[in-house]
Protein backbone atom coordinates (compact mmCIF):
# COMPACT_ATOMS: atom_id res chain seq x y z
CA UNK A 1 0.00 0.00 0.00
CA UNK A 2 2.40 2.57 -1.57
CA UNK A 3 0.01 5.35 -0.38
CA UNK A 4 -0.22 4.45 2.97
CA UNK A 5 3.66 4.41 3.37
CA UNK A 6 4.52 7.89 1.51
CA UNK A 7 1.41 9.26 3.80
CA UNK A 8 3.41 7.75 6.97
CA UNK A 9 6.51 9.09 5.86
CA UNK A 10 5.47 12.95 5.40
CA UNK A 11 3.52 11.94 8.99
CA UNK A 12 6.61 11.49 9.98
CA UNK A 13 8.60 14.36 8.81
CA UNK A 14 6.09 16.76 9.80
CA UNK A 15 6.68 14.99 13.14
CA UNK A 16 10.09 15.68 13.04
CA UNK A 17 10.13 19.17 11.85
CA UNK A 18 7.32 19.92 14.57
CA UNK A 19 10.02 18.35 17.16
CA UNK A 20 12.68 20.28 15.99
CA UNK A 21 11.08 23.80 15.67
CA UNK A 22 9.72 24.07 19.13
CA UNK A 23 13.25 23.05 20.50
CA UNK A 24 14.80 25.76 17.50
CA UNK A 25 12.34 28.11 19.31
CA UNK A 26 13.50 27.46 22.44
CA UNK A 27 16.92 27.51 21.49
CA UNK A 28 18.31 27.67 24.97
CA UNK A 29 17.34 23.80 24.55
CA UNK A 30 19.45 23.35 22.32
CA UNK A 31 22.13 25.21 23.68
CA UNK A 32 22.11 23.94 27.46
CA UNK A 33 22.05 20.61 26.40
CA UNK A 34 24.96 20.87 24.27
CA UNK A 35 26.78 23.31 26.53
CA UNK A 36 26.24 20.21 29.66
CA UNK A 37 28.01 17.89 26.85
CA UNK A 38 31.18 20.60 26.46
CA UNK A 39 31.12 20.31 30.54
CA UNK A 40 31.11 16.95 31.16
CA UNK A 41 34.01 16.70 28.54
CA UNK A 42 35.86 19.59 30.51
CA UNK A 43 35.20 17.16 33.26
CA UNK A 44 37.11 14.05 31.78
CA UNK A 45 39.66 16.07 31.40
CA UNK A 46 39.98 17.16 35.00
CA UNK A 47 39.64 13.60 36.09
CA UNK A 48 41.88 12.03 33.22
CA UNK A 49 44.32 14.41 32.40
CA UNK A 50 46.80 16.70 32.59
CA UNK A 51 48.76 13.77 31.19
CA UNK A 52 49.24 14.43 27.91
CA UNK A 53 48.86 10.61 26.43
CA UNK A 54 46.47 10.28 28.57
CA UNK A 55 43.79 11.97 27.70
CA UNK A 56 44.68 11.25 23.90
CA UNK A 57 44.32 7.71 24.94
CA UNK A 58 40.90 8.46 26.34
CA UNK A 59 39.35 11.09 23.89
CA UNK A 60 36.87 9.20 21.87
CA UNK A 61 35.36 7.38 24.97
CA UNK A 62 35.39 10.54 26.89
CA UNK A 63 33.25 12.06 23.81
CA UNK A 64 31.02 9.45 23.53
CA UNK A 65 30.31 9.40 27.11
CA UNK A 66 29.52 13.12 27.11
CA UNK A 67 27.22 12.71 23.94
CA UNK A 68 25.62 10.17 25.96
CA UNK A 69 25.14 11.90 28.99
CA UNK A 70 23.78 15.26 27.76
CA UNK A 71 21.94 12.99 24.81
CA UNK A 72 19.74 11.12 27.53
CA UNK A 73 18.24 14.42 28.40
CA UNK A 74 17.66 15.28 25.13
CA UNK A 75 16.04 11.82 24.10
CA UNK A 76 13.53 12.31 27.24
CA UNK A 77 12.52 16.01 26.17
CA UNK A 78 11.81 14.72 22.69
CA UNK A 79 8.59 13.39 24.09
CA UNK A 80 8.09 16.54 26.45
CA UNK A 81 6.08 18.18 24.09
CA UNK A 82 3.52 15.94 23.61
CA UNK A 83 3.64 15.00 27.21
CA UNK A 84 2.43 18.21 28.30
CA UNK A 85 0.00 18.83 26.00
CA UNK A 86 -1.58 15.55 26.13
CA UNK A 87 -1.14 14.65 22.26
CA UNK A 88 0.25 11.68 22.58
CA UNK A 89 -3.36 9.89 23.21
CA UNK A 90 -4.30 12.26 19.73
CA UNK A 91 -1.56 10.98 17.77
CA UNK A 92 -1.83 7.86 18.06
CA UNK A 93 -5.42 7.19 17.02
CA UNK A 94 -4.51 7.85 13.62
CA UNK A 95 -3.75 3.99 11.54
CA UNK A 96 0.00 3.64 10.90
CA UNK A 97 0.72 6.98 12.51
CA UNK A 98 2.43 5.33 15.55
CA UNK A 99 5.62 3.88 13.28
CA UNK A 100 5.76 7.63 12.36
CA UNK A 101 5.74 8.68 15.68
CA UNK A 102 9.08 6.92 15.83
CA UNK A 103 10.29 7.80 12.64
CA UNK A 104 9.55 11.40 13.12
CA UNK A 105 11.06 11.33 16.77
CA UNK A 106 13.97 9.29 15.40
CA UNK A 107 14.90 11.77 12.42
CA UNK A 108 14.69 14.95 15.11
CA UNK A 109 17.10 12.98 18.04
CA UNK A 110 19.62 11.91 14.96
CA UNK A 111 19.41 16.03 13.83
CA UNK A 112 19.76 17.27 17.18
CA UNK A 113 22.68 14.43 18.58
CA UNK A 114 24.36 15.04 15.04
CA UNK A 115 25.01 18.72 15.64
CA UNK A 116 25.71 17.99 19.54
CA UNK A 117 28.68 15.39 18.27
CA UNK A 118 29.89 18.21 16.05
CA UNK A 119 30.39 20.48 18.71
CA UNK A 120 31.72 17.86 21.27
CA UNK A 121 33.90 16.30 18.49
CA UNK A 122 35.63 19.83 17.73
CA UNK A 123 35.91 20.96 21.15
CA UNK A 124 37.05 17.18 22.43
CA UNK A 125 39.77 17.15 19.23
CA UNK A 126 41.47 20.43 20.58
CA UNK A 127 40.88 19.46 24.22
CA UNK A 128 42.42 16.56 23.98
CA UNK A 129 44.99 16.93 21.30
CA UNK A 130 43.48 14.58 19.51
CA UNK A 131 45.78 13.78 16.37
CA UNK A 132 43.53 13.94 13.18
CA UNK A 133 44.16 10.96 10.88
CA UNK A 134 44.31 10.62 7.18
CA UNK A 135 41.29 8.40 7.48
CA UNK A 136 39.36 11.11 8.78
CA UNK A 137 36.01 10.08 6.61
CA UNK A 138 36.35 6.95 7.91
CA UNK A 139 35.81 8.52 11.19
CA UNK A 140 33.07 10.52 10.62
CA UNK A 141 31.28 7.16 9.14
CA UNK A 142 32.11 5.68 12.96
CA UNK A 143 30.39 8.66 14.26
CA UNK A 144 27.34 8.55 11.82
CA UNK A 145 26.89 4.67 12.73
CA UNK A 146 27.29 5.24 16.86
CA UNK A 147 24.76 8.20 16.62
CA UNK A 148 21.90 5.88 15.03
CA UNK A 149 22.79 3.40 17.29
CA UNK A 150 22.84 5.89 20.56
CA UNK A 151 19.83 7.63 18.98
CA UNK A 152 17.45 4.49 17.79
CA UNK A 153 18.06 2.95 21.33
CA UNK A 154 17.77 6.65 23.22
CA UNK A 155 14.41 7.33 21.57
CA UNK A 156 12.58 4.03 22.17
CA UNK A 157 13.57 3.62 25.87
CA UNK A 158 12.64 7.13 25.99
CA UNK A 159 9.40 6.51 25.14
CA UNK A 160 8.73 4.46 28.05
CA UNK A 161 11.34 6.64 30.35
CA UNK A 162 9.78 9.93 30.02
CA UNK A 163 5.82 8.40 30.98
CA UNK A 164 7.36 6.82 34.20
CA UNK A 165 7.94 8.23 37.44
CA UNK A 166 11.41 9.05 38.24
CA UNK A 167 12.52 9.32 34.37
CA UNK A 168 15.70 10.71 34.66
CA UNK A 169 16.90 7.75 36.44
CA UNK A 170 15.09 4.92 34.18
CA UNK A 171 16.30 6.14 30.75
CA UNK A 172 19.91 5.75 31.74
CA UNK A 173 19.34 2.66 33.68
CA UNK A 174 17.42 0.94 30.68
CA UNK A 175 19.55 2.42 27.91
CA UNK A 176 23.18 2.00 28.70
CA UNK A 177 23.56 -1.69 28.84
CA UNK A 178 21.41 -1.97 26.11
CA UNK A 179 24.28 0.33 24.27
CA UNK A 180 27.27 -1.65 25.33
CA UNK A 181 27.86 -3.78 22.06
CA UNK A 182 27.39 -0.02 19.56
CA UNK A 183 29.98 1.79 22.22
CA UNK A 184 32.33 -0.67 22.43
CA UNK A 185 32.40 -1.57 18.70
CA UNK A 186 32.24 2.23 18.05
CA UNK A 187 35.24 2.62 20.24
CA UNK A 188 36.99 0.12 18.86
CA UNK A 189 36.78 1.55 15.40
CA UNK A 190 37.49 4.56 16.69
CA UNK A 191 40.55 3.71 18.27
CA UNK A 192 42.10 2.27 15.44
CA UNK A 193 41.44 4.88 12.80
CA UNK A 194 43.24 6.92 15.29
CA UNK A 195 46.18 4.63 15.87
CA UNK A 196 46.56 3.85 12.25
CA UNK A 197 44.93 0.68 12.34
CA UNK A 198 48.04 -1.67 11.51
CA UNK A 199 45.91 -4.54 12.20
CA UNK A 200 42.96 -3.67 10.27
CA UNK A 201 40.13 -4.21 12.74
CA UNK A 202 38.19 -0.76 12.06
CA UNK A 203 37.00 -2.21 9.40
CA UNK A 204 35.47 -5.37 11.12
CA UNK A 205 34.13 -3.21 14.21
CA UNK A 206 32.55 -0.42 11.46
CA UNK A 207 30.94 -3.43 9.77
CA UNK A 208 29.35 -4.80 13.49
CA UNK A 209 28.31 -1.83 14.21
CA UNK A 210 26.41 -1.91 11.07
CA UNK A 211 24.88 -4.56 12.09
CA UNK A 212 24.21 -3.82 15.36
CA UNK A 213 22.25 -0.93 14.47
CA UNK A 214 20.36 -2.86 11.82
CA UNK A 215 18.95 -5.51 14.35
CA UNK A 216 18.46 -2.70 17.25
CA UNK A 217 16.54 -0.72 14.67
CA UNK A 218 14.08 -3.14 13.25
CA UNK A 219 13.77 -4.87 16.90
CA UNK A 220 12.82 -1.36 18.52
CA UNK A 221 11.17 -0.53 15.31
CA UNK A 222 8.65 -3.35 15.54
CA UNK A 223 8.57 -2.71 19.89
CA UNK A 224 7.20 0.76 19.85
CA UNK A 225 4.03 0.08 19.00
CA UNK A 226 3.64 -1.82 22.15
CA UNK A 227 5.33 0.73 24.03
CA UNK A 228 3.11 3.32 22.61
CA UNK A 229 -0.23 2.25 22.12
CA UNK A 230 -0.71 1.66 26.19
CA UNK B 1 -15.34 -6.01 36.73
CA UNK B 2 -16.26 -7.60 39.43
CA UNK B 3 -14.15 -10.85 40.82
CA UNK B 4 -15.43 -13.23 42.99
CA UNK B 5 -14.15 -12.83 46.56
CA UNK B 6 -11.08 -15.04 46.67
CA UNK B 7 -9.63 -16.50 50.12
CA UNK B 8 -5.83 -16.81 50.33
CA UNK B 9 -6.84 -20.69 50.49
CA UNK B 10 -8.90 -20.98 47.57
CA UNK B 11 -6.21 -19.35 45.42
CA UNK B 12 -3.32 -21.55 46.40
CA UNK B 13 -4.58 -25.16 48.49
CA UNK B 14 -3.74 -27.34 45.59
CA UNK B 15 -0.98 -26.25 43.99
CA UNK B 16 1.04 -25.27 47.24
CA UNK B 17 1.36 -28.87 47.96
CA UNK B 18 2.50 -29.57 44.78
CA UNK B 19 4.92 -26.84 44.56
CA UNK B 20 6.12 -27.83 48.28
CA UNK B 21 6.88 -31.22 47.09
CA UNK B 22 8.98 -29.95 44.76
CA UNK B 23 10.46 -27.94 46.27
CA UNK B 24 11.53 -30.37 49.30
CA UNK B 25 12.72 -32.74 46.16
CA UNK B 26 14.84 -29.70 44.92
CA UNK B 27 16.34 -28.88 48.05
CA UNK B 28 17.40 -32.54 49.18
CA UNK B 29 18.53 -32.98 45.06
CA UNK B 30 20.86 -30.01 45.57
CA UNK B 31 22.11 -30.93 48.77
CA UNK B 32 23.27 -34.81 47.93
CA UNK B 33 24.48 -33.30 44.49
CA UNK B 34 26.97 -30.94 46.28
CA UNK B 35 28.19 -33.63 48.53
CA UNK B 36 28.79 -36.06 46.03
CA UNK B 37 30.70 -33.49 44.19
CA UNK B 38 32.75 -32.66 46.81
CA UNK B 39 33.17 -36.28 48.01
CA UNK B 40 34.34 -37.63 44.44
CA UNK B 41 36.26 -35.05 43.03
CA UNK B 42 39.60 -35.06 43.12
CA UNK B 43 41.97 -31.97 43.58
CA UNK B 44 42.53 -30.32 39.83
CA UNK B 45 46.18 -30.34 38.46
CA UNK B 46 46.27 -26.46 38.25
CA UNK B 47 43.53 -25.26 40.46
CA UNK B 48 43.99 -27.37 43.70
CA UNK B 49 40.68 -27.73 45.80
CA UNK B 50 39.82 -24.63 44.26
CA UNK B 51 38.41 -26.05 41.56
CA UNK B 52 35.56 -26.94 44.07
CA UNK B 53 34.28 -23.40 43.38
CA UNK B 54 33.33 -24.91 40.38
CA UNK B 55 30.08 -26.64 41.31
CA UNK B 56 28.67 -23.58 42.44
CA UNK B 57 30.01 -21.45 40.07
CA UNK B 58 29.47 -23.08 36.63
CA UNK B 59 25.89 -24.12 37.64
CA UNK B 60 24.87 -20.94 38.43
CA UNK B 61 26.44 -19.53 35.67
CA UNK B 62 24.66 -22.04 33.30
CA UNK B 63 20.96 -20.56 35.22
CA UNK B 64 22.13 -16.80 34.08
CA UNK B 65 22.26 -17.95 31.25
CA UNK B 66 18.89 -20.17 30.38
CA UNK B 67 16.90 -17.49 32.86
CA UNK B 68 16.76 -14.76 30.21
CA UNK B 69 15.59 -16.62 27.90
CA UNK B 70 12.41 -17.39 29.79
CA UNK B 71 11.69 -14.17 30.31
CA UNK B 72 11.68 -13.53 26.79
CA UNK B 73 9.45 -16.41 26.21
CA UNK B 74 7.08 -15.23 28.68
CA UNK B 75 7.00 -11.65 27.68
CA UNK B 76 6.38 -12.55 24.17
CA UNK B 77 3.84 -15.35 25.20
CA UNK B 78 2.73 -11.84 26.68
CA UNK B 79 2.28 -9.91 23.85
CA UNK B 80 0.66 -12.09 21.86
CA UNK B 81 -2.21 -13.52 24.08
CA UNK B 82 -2.08 -10.53 26.76
CA UNK B 83 -3.03 -12.83 29.94
CA UNK B 84 -1.88 -11.31 32.94
CA UNK B 85 -0.05 -14.43 34.21
CA UNK B 86 2.04 -14.48 31.26
CA UNK B 87 3.44 -10.89 32.29
CA UNK B 88 3.68 -12.37 36.09
CA UNK B 89 5.48 -15.81 35.02
CA UNK B 90 7.89 -13.44 32.97
CA UNK B 91 8.90 -11.16 36.38
CA UNK B 92 9.24 -13.60 38.43
CA UNK B 93 11.49 -15.07 36.05
CA UNK B 94 13.62 -12.08 35.45
CA UNK B 95 13.66 -11.59 39.37
CA UNK B 96 15.15 -15.43 39.35
CA UNK B 97 17.26 -14.28 36.58
CA UNK B 98 18.46 -11.59 38.51
CA UNK B 99 19.42 -13.34 41.75
CA UNK B 100 21.39 -16.18 39.99
CA UNK B 101 22.80 -13.51 37.81
CA UNK B 102 23.91 -11.46 41.10
CA UNK B 103 25.18 -15.18 42.22
CA UNK B 104 26.93 -16.08 39.39
CA UNK B 105 28.98 -12.42 39.20
CA UNK B 106 29.95 -13.20 42.98
CA UNK B 107 31.16 -16.67 42.82
CA UNK B 108 33.24 -15.58 40.00
CA UNK B 109 34.74 -12.87 41.89
CA UNK B 110 35.44 -15.63 44.60
CA UNK B 111 37.12 -18.14 41.70
CA UNK B 112 39.02 -15.24 40.23
CA UNK B 113 40.68 -13.51 43.33
CA UNK B 114 42.85 -16.56 44.43
CA UNK B 115 43.23 -17.88 41.08
CA UNK B 116 44.30 -14.61 39.36
CA UNK B 117 45.10 -12.33 41.93
CA UNK B 118 42.36 -9.63 41.30
CA UNK B 119 38.47 -9.24 42.26
CA UNK B 120 38.09 -8.68 38.61
CA UNK B 121 39.52 -8.94 35.46
CA UNK B 122 36.95 -7.89 32.89
CA UNK B 123 37.31 -11.42 31.54
CA UNK B 124 34.64 -11.77 28.47
CA UNK B 125 31.94 -13.65 30.37
CA UNK B 126 32.18 -11.89 33.50
CA UNK B 127 31.53 -9.10 31.69
CA UNK B 128 28.81 -9.72 29.88
CA UNK B 129 27.48 -11.56 32.81
CA UNK B 130 27.37 -7.94 34.48
CA UNK B 131 26.02 -6.41 31.88
CA UNK B 132 23.40 -8.75 31.76
CA UNK B 133 22.43 -8.16 35.43
CA UNK B 134 22.32 -4.74 34.56
CA UNK B 135 19.59 -5.17 31.88
CA UNK B 136 17.90 -7.54 34.78
CA UNK B 137 17.87 -4.78 37.00
CA UNK B 138 16.34 -1.85 34.45
CA UNK B 139 13.59 -4.31 33.70
CA UNK B 140 13.02 -4.81 37.60
CA UNK B 141 13.42 -0.87 37.85
CA UNK B 142 11.13 -0.35 35.18
CA UNK B 143 8.47 -2.32 36.44
CA UNK B 144 9.13 -1.13 40.20
CA UNK B 145 8.69 2.63 38.78
CA UNK B 146 4.97 1.87 36.87
CA UNK B 147 2.22 1.29 38.33
CA UNK B 148 -0.82 0.74 35.86
CA UNK B 149 -0.94 -2.98 35.61
CA UNK B 150 -1.57 -2.88 31.75
CA UNK B 151 1.01 -0.67 30.59
CA UNK B 152 3.36 -2.05 33.02
CA UNK B 153 3.24 -5.33 31.39
CA UNK B 154 3.57 -4.34 28.08
CA UNK B 155 6.46 -2.43 28.51
CA UNK B 156 7.76 -5.21 30.51
CA UNK B 157 7.17 -7.11 27.63
CA UNK B 158 8.98 -5.18 25.56
CA UNK B 159 11.94 -4.65 27.36
CA UNK B 160 12.07 -8.12 28.23
CA UNK B 161 12.30 -9.01 24.62
CA UNK B 162 15.00 -6.73 23.58
CA UNK B 163 16.52 -7.12 26.43
CA UNK B 164 16.82 -10.93 26.23
CA UNK B 165 18.03 -10.43 22.53
CA UNK B 166 20.94 -8.41 23.96
CA UNK B 167 22.07 -10.69 26.11
CA UNK B 168 23.89 -12.89 23.19
CA UNK B 169 24.87 -9.63 21.01
CA UNK B 170 26.59 -8.12 24.30
CA UNK B 171 28.14 -11.82 25.05
CA UNK B 172 30.03 -11.59 21.08
CA UNK B 173 30.94 -7.64 21.25
CA UNK B 174 32.59 -7.92 24.81
CA UNK B 175 34.35 -11.45 23.94
CA UNK B 176 35.62 -9.75 20.94
CA UNK B 177 36.60 -6.91 22.84
CA UNK B 178 38.66 -9.18 25.27
CA UNK B 179 40.56 -11.75 23.00
CA UNK B 180 41.57 -7.96 21.07
CA UNK B 181 43.56 -6.78 24.88
CA UNK B 182 44.45 -10.43 25.75
CA UNK B 183 43.15 -11.48 28.82
CA UNK B 184 42.97 -14.78 30.76
CA UNK B 185 40.40 -17.03 30.39
CA UNK B 186 37.13 -18.36 32.49
CA UNK B 187 37.57 -21.92 34.00
CA UNK B 188 38.16 -24.73 31.81
CA UNK B 189 35.49 -27.67 32.33
CA UNK B 190 36.26 -30.16 30.04
CA UNK B 191 37.86 -32.71 32.49
CA UNK B 192 36.08 -36.00 32.37
CA UNK B 193 37.02 -36.30 36.30
CA UNK B 194 34.60 -32.94 37.22
CA UNK B 195 31.71 -33.59 34.58
CA UNK B 196 29.61 -35.85 36.77
CA UNK B 197 29.40 -33.85 39.48
CA UNK B 198 28.99 -30.59 37.43
CA UNK B 199 26.19 -32.41 35.43
CA UNK B 200 24.33 -32.90 38.72
CA UNK B 201 24.15 -29.82 39.91
CA UNK B 202 23.31 -28.36 36.93
CA UNK B 203 19.99 -30.70 37.25
CA UNK B 204 19.68 -29.32 40.75
CA UNK B 205 20.85 -25.55 39.94
CA UNK B 206 17.87 -25.99 37.24
CA UNK B 207 15.34 -27.96 39.81
CA UNK B 208 15.81 -25.21 42.58
CA UNK B 209 15.67 -22.13 39.39
CA UNK B 210 12.24 -23.40 38.49
CA UNK B 211 10.74 -24.17 42.36
CA UNK B 212 12.03 -20.34 42.87
CA UNK B 213 10.12 -19.17 39.23
CA UNK B 214 7.26 -21.01 40.63
CA UNK B 215 7.10 -20.15 43.93
CA UNK B 216 7.58 -16.22 43.03
CA UNK B 217 4.91 -16.60 40.52
CA UNK B 218 2.43 -18.07 42.86
CA UNK B 219 3.38 -15.43 45.41
CA UNK B 220 2.46 -12.47 42.41
CA UNK B 221 -0.89 -14.43 41.83
CA UNK B 222 -1.49 -13.79 45.98
CA UNK B 223 -0.49 -10.12 45.17
CA UNK B 224 -3.12 -9.86 42.48
CA UNK B 225 -5.79 -11.85 43.90
CA UNK B 226 -5.12 -9.20 46.87
CA UNK B 227 -5.34 -5.44 44.59
CA UNK B 228 -8.46 -7.23 43.20
CA UNK B 229 -10.12 -7.70 46.43
CA UNK B 230 -8.82 -4.44 47.65
CA UNK B 231 -10.26 -2.45 44.94
CA UNK B 232 -13.71 -4.31 44.83
CA UNK B 233 -14.18 -3.50 47.94
CA UNK B 234 -12.73 0.12 47.46
CA UNK B 235 -15.40 0.24 45.17
CA UNK B 236 -17.93 -0.84 47.07
CA UNK B 237 -18.21 -4.20 44.58
CA UNK B 238 -17.42 -6.44 47.25
CA UNK B 239 -18.20 -10.40 46.65
CA UNK B 240 -20.56 -12.80 48.15
CA UNK B 241 -19.57 -12.25 52.07
CA UNK B 242 -20.18 -9.25 52.61
CA UNK B 243 -22.38 -7.44 49.64
CA UNK B 244 -21.97 -3.80 49.78
CA UNK C 1 43.51 -28.53 51.69
CA UNK C 2 45.39 -24.44 51.67
CA UNK C 3 44.62 -23.01 54.34
CA UNK C 4 43.46 -19.51 51.69
CA UNK C 5 41.61 -22.02 49.27
CA UNK C 6 39.78 -23.46 51.94
CA UNK C 7 38.46 -20.12 52.86
CA UNK C 8 37.80 -19.21 49.15
CA UNK C 9 36.21 -22.48 48.45
CA UNK C 10 33.81 -21.91 52.05
CA UNK C 11 32.99 -18.44 51.17
CA UNK C 12 31.59 -19.71 47.80
CA UNK C 13 29.38 -22.53 49.31
CA UNK C 14 28.16 -20.07 51.71
CA UNK C 15 26.96 -17.02 49.53
CA UNK C 16 25.90 -19.81 46.90
CA UNK C 17 23.28 -20.96 50.07
CA UNK C 18 22.86 -17.52 51.12
CA UNK C 19 21.38 -16.38 48.21
CA UNK C 20 19.06 -19.46 48.00
CA UNK C 21 17.95 -19.67 51.82
CA UNK C 22 17.87 -15.12 51.36
CA UNK C 23 15.90 -15.90 47.72
CA UNK C 24 13.26 -18.30 49.66
CA UNK C 25 12.69 -16.30 52.43
CA UNK C 26 12.13 -13.20 49.96
CA UNK C 27 9.29 -15.06 47.82
CA UNK C 28 7.75 -16.84 51.60
CA UNK C 29 7.41 -13.08 53.00
CA UNK C 30 5.74 -12.10 49.98
CA UNK C 31 3.48 -14.64 49.96
CA UNK C 32 2.37 -14.31 53.68
CA UNK C 33 1.87 -10.28 53.25
CA UNK C 34 -0.22 -10.93 50.16
CA UNK C 35 -2.00 -13.89 51.78
CA UNK C 36 -2.64 -11.66 54.91
CA UNK C 37 -3.82 -8.85 52.61
CA UNK C 38 -6.23 -10.75 50.85
CA UNK C 39 -7.69 -12.14 54.11
CA UNK C 40 -7.86 -8.90 56.09
CA UNK C 41 -9.75 -7.82 52.93
CA UNK C 42 -12.17 -10.24 52.81
CA UNK C 43 -13.19 -10.31 56.45
CA UNK C 44 -14.01 -7.22 56.39
CA UNK C 45 -11.60 -5.36 58.21
CA UNK C 46 -9.97 -2.66 56.15
CA UNK C 47 -13.92 -1.67 54.78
Amino acid sequence: MTGGLSHDWRRARAIAWKDLTSERRSKAGFNSVVALAVTILVMFGFALGPDAQAIRDAAPGAIWLAVLFAGVLAFNRSYQVELDGGALEQLILYPGSRRAIFAGKLLANFAFVSLMLVVVVAVGVILFQVHIPAAWPALLGILFLGAVGLVTLGTFYAAMASRSRAREVLLPLLLFPMLVPVLLAAMEATKGLLGGDAMGDAGNWARLLIAFDVVFFVATFLAFESVIEV
Amino acid sequence: MAHAALSSTTVTAPRTNRLAMFGWFAFVFLVASQIIAIAISPPDRDMGDLQKILYVHVPSAWMSMLAPFTVLYFSLLYLWKKREEDDLLAAASAEVATAFSGLTLVLGMIWGKPTWGVWWAWDARMTSMLVQFLILVGYLSLRALVDERDRRAQWSAAVGILGAINVPIVYMSVRWWRTLHQIQSSPATVDPAYVIGLRLNAFAFLFVMIYFIRARYGAALLERAAEHALQDAALGTGGSNHGS
Amino acid sequence: MEASNLLFVSAAYAVAWAMFIGYFVHVRRATSRARALLDSVNSGSLR
